[in-house]
């Protein structure tokens, strides 16, 4: 296995330490970012999930333990944290709500223009960003920020952030909000730049299907600690530990999991819809199912 | 601590449900009560009435089950400023009149003169500074935000029938109250996503247009924040029935009870005390006193 | 006079990024010059608020940056100048002017055909000429100069303000180009104001020059402030386009 991207060992961070409003984020994390692979970040509400994402670029610096970034501790307060945002670029939740420039180019170009790169070689970044995110520069660089849709101008946040050219890119929440083509759609997009050269993503959701569709490992937060990890066929077959944490499963997992239940099929450790289609025909073909009561899954 | 942290210092002060007997005032009093309080003390500041309104302060915060350190760590903003104060009133108080005037020399050392009564006067400010941080305190820890809007809506109602648009002010404070803390957040998250773009707001460096520019990524969004709030709730509002003030009645509706007559009384019999008490020129009654302590006792 | 529900929804929004710009101890409402000095850009949501919803809103948004200003003087003050604005006819009556001045100048730069407000203008300035001939060319205040320097000022003020609102009235102004003068007023109104109330009311009273130079060194630059982002932020709401057309970053 070559080596990590980003290493965490031990991380620890309170927030607002030595005063009575102190609260634990972090108790010790340790996981690593591996080129190539996508890294999905799942716990519930207050487990340490945006604390630890903010860790990654230099937001955030440890109180113990190590984050390091390649060769680059971010421990140490002396660390160049723009070479940090050169590795790693961080997107936030909503970040459509994030652009100020009064057109989208200039708004893409921001990051690139403060890593202080000459204008030639941002307005090539720019251009390369913005065809990535589907949002081709000749025809929406010049329009007005505003004046694009909810969905164009997430795009076209992320299109900043992948201008910095990183070679991790962490996300938060990327698709709360958004309509399901528009899911689909940034779901496709990430998996495009995600193959191309040793890159990785770092991807913090609740939204378990799409976890368990793009990710190659998972890394289950509860109350500052690491509770599970594996990769995303282990760790969403542990159905049992999953609910225990207050975390619901994938919708395909329930559907199994049910049926499993009602002893109608053996378990497995199918993840995608995929994968569940041919066990779900195969129950089609029975023709001695009867009246068989089946628990329902409530949709979600 | 986190630099990131802008909403510390919004929560001025806590409230601290403690069932005491001022918690269960009406709104209006509780507002009425320290409002004319606070007032007295900046307008009428004398050295004794200082003292009073100190142990009334007090007297009050220990009934609504204040804890001390809760108060004293209110005034803490205030110590560079007492040191301010205090340099200013050295230097700029005429403290040479003042001791021919018959005045206590407290320090004659060269050209630099401190005098009593100069001292007198600044202690008075100082004092009536930190009556009102303690009676800022005490109204936050027995109203919440709910009790604050009901009080002021309540209070103004009656300017209604006079064209003073009260319901309207008052829907105004509400929406802006709920709004501060909404908008605190998106400005801590702007911090943190256009830092992690590289953005450098602090950094003096470059003529004043530069410097501006570098504040857009923060303020543009932060006021289109805002407006597109604003238009969100707009449209609940309406789409919920909202046609303006006429007409429309609380849920919650306040009635004063006999403890706020008792309150009111008090207040009353405490505003009086205030009038009266003024023991001729505040700065030799102070130094009696201490003469006083001194050699006799 | 109607209020509507965005009016109070949006003076309720103003006024709570007053609360946050000013809140310490970040005080992102101040931009650090040179040598400590800092200018504000805290009245700026008065100036949106007036240009957006109207005189109204802009004087309520102006009546808690006051509050504000005082509030803070007393809780988190920061130097010698904030025992100045613990008074509120320095802290708080100045600023009830910034949203209406922004708004008649907004109004003024974007009205089609204002002849009205132009003929009142045109009075204006006729009678502030008048005022300054009577004062020193005739008998009628009988030579006393107090009086003469007292009405030459006041005409010169009026005469010029009504100067520059016929100029804006009728010359045709951008949108950009209405909100851009809209903020340099707002915040004008506020510099001068501020510091005519400190000159008159501060105890222990201030010197003119340095309330003169307090002025320029920091309203020359905050009027720079005001402009670039009041300017930013409207047009982004309302998509209007400022300056050339285009990125700068694809178009160089």
């Amino acid at each position: 296995m070559s080596a990590p991207l980003i290493a965490v060992r031990g991380l620890e961070y309170t927030y607002r330490p030595g005063t009575p409003f102190a609260t634990a984020a972090l108790r010790g994390i340790s996981f690593a970012v591996y080129p190539g692979e996508v890294v999905g970040i799942i716990g519930p509400t207050g487990s340490g999930k945006s604390t630890l994402l903010q860790h990654l670029d230099g937001l955030l610096r440890p109180q113990a333990g190590t984050v390091r970034v390649g060769d680059l501790d971010l421990a140490d307060r002396a660390t160049d944290l723009r070479a940090v945002r050169t590795r790693v670029a961080l997107l936030f939740q909503n970040p459509e709500d994030q652009l100020f420039e009064q057109y989208v180019a200039d708004d893409v170009a921001y990051g690139p223009l403060q890593l202080g790169l000459p204008r030639d070689e941002v307005r090539a970044r720019v251009r390369r960003a913005m065809a990535a995110v589907g949002l081709p520069a000749e025809v929406y660089g010049d329009r007005l920020t505003q004046g694009l849709s909810g969905g164009e101008r997430r795009r076209a946040a992320l299109a900043g952030v992948l201008a910095l050219e990183p070679q991790v890119l962490v996300l938060d929440e990327p698709t709360v909000g958004l309509d399901p083509r528009g899911r689909h759609e940034l779901i496709a997009l990430l998996q495009d730049w995600r193959c191309q050269a040793d890159r990785a993503i770092v991807w913090a959701s609740h939204a378990m299907d799409e976890v368990a569709l793009l990710a190659d490992r998972v890394v289950v937060l509860d109350e500052g600690r690491v509770a599970l990890e594996g990769t995303a066929r282990e760790v969403f077959g542990r159905d049992a530990a999953l609910a225990a944490l207050g975390l619901e499963a994938p919708a395909v997992r329930q559907v199994l999991g049910a049926l499993v239940q009602a002893g109608l099929l053996p378990p497995s450790d199918a993840l995608t819809v995929e994968e569940a289609v041919p066990l779900l025909e195969s129950l089609v073909g029975q023709s001695d199912l009867g009246e068989t009561a089946v628990p329902t899954v409530s949709a979600s | 601590m986190s630099e990131f942290d802008v909403l510390r210092f919004l929560a001025i002060g806590q409230y601290l449900p403690s069932g005491s007997v001022l918690h269960r005032l009406d709104p209006r009093v509780k507002l009425t009560g320290i409002a004319l309080f606070a007032l007295a003390l900046m307008l009428l500041a004398s050295p004794t009435r200082a003292l009073l309104g100190l142990v009334l302060a007090l007297a009050l915060l220990a009934a609504a089950r204040v804890p001390l350190g809760h108060a004293l760590r209110g005034l803490r903003p205030l110590l560079p400023l007492f040191v301010i104060a205090l340099v200013l009133q050295v230097l700029f108080y005429p403290h040479r009149e003042a001791v021919a005037a018959g005045s206590l020399a407290v320090l004659a050392w060269g050209p630099l003169v401190v005098s009593g009564a100069g001292l007198v006067g600044l202690g008075t400010m100082l004092l009536a500074m930190v009556d009102v941080v303690f009676l800022l305190t005490l109204l936050t820890a027995i109203a919440d935000v709910s009790d604050i809007t009901h009080g002021i809506e309540g209070l103004l109602r009656p300017l209604q029938r006079l064209g003073f648009p009260a319901h309207e002010l008052s829907l105004m404070l509400v929406v802006a109250l709920r709004f501060v803390p909404l908008l605190g957040q998106e400005l801590e998250r702007l911090l943190k996503a256009q830092a992690a773009r590289g953005g450098d707001f602090g950094r003096r460096q470059g003529g004043i247009v530069q410097r501006v520019r570098r504040t857009l990524p923060l303020l543009v969004p932060l006021f289109l924040a805002a407006l597109r709030r604003s238009e969100e709730l707009v449209e609940a509002m309406e789409s919920r029935g909202y046609t303006g003030g006429k007409g429309r009645t609380n849920l919650v509706r306040l009635q004063l009870r006999p403890a706020d007559a008792v309150a009111l009384f008090l207040v009353g019999c405490a505003g009086l005390l205030f009038l009266v008490v003024d023991f001729g020129p505040a700065e030799e009654s102070v130094a009696d006193w201490l003469r006083g302590l001194l050699t006799g006792a | 006079m109607k209020i509507t529900t965005r009016q109070i929804v949006v003076t309720a929004a103003m006024v709570a990024i007053v609360i946050v710009l000013s809140a310490p101890p970040l005080r992102l409402g101040y931009i650090p010059f040179f040598l400590g000095v800092a200018i504000t850009v805290i009245h700026i949501p008065v100036i949106i608020g007036a240009i957006m919803e109207g005189p109204l809103v802009g004087l309520i948004v102006g009546l808690c940056f006051g509050l504000s200003s005082l509030m803070w003087a007393y809780l988190a003050p920061t130097g010698p100048i904030d025992l100045y604005f613990r008074n509120p006819l320095i802290a708080v009556l100045p600023r009830l002017f910034i949203g209406l001045v922004a708004y008649l100048v907004y109004r003024l730069a974007r009205a089609d055909k204002p002849w009205k407000t132009v003929l009142v203008l045109g009075i204006i300035l006729c009678l502030a000429v008048a005022a300054i001939v009577a004062a020193y060319a005739t008998p009628i205040l009988g030579g006393d100069a107090g009086l003469q320097l007292l009405v030459l000022i006041a005409s010169l003020v009026l005469g010029g303000l009504a100067v520059v609102g016929l100029v804006l009235a009728v010359v045709r102004s951008s949108a950009a180009g209405a909100i851009g003068a809209a903020a340099a007023a707002g915040t004008l109104t506020n510099t001068v104001l501020v510091l005519t109330a400190l000159g008159l009311l501060g105890d222990p009273p201030l010197p003119a020059a340095a309330l003169v130079a307090a002025g320029l060194a920091n309203g020359i630059p905050e009027i720079v402030a005001a402009v670039i982002i009041t300017v930013a932020v409207v047009a982004a709401w309302k998509q209007i386009e400022v300056g050339r057309k285009g990125s700068h970053i694809l178009n160089d």
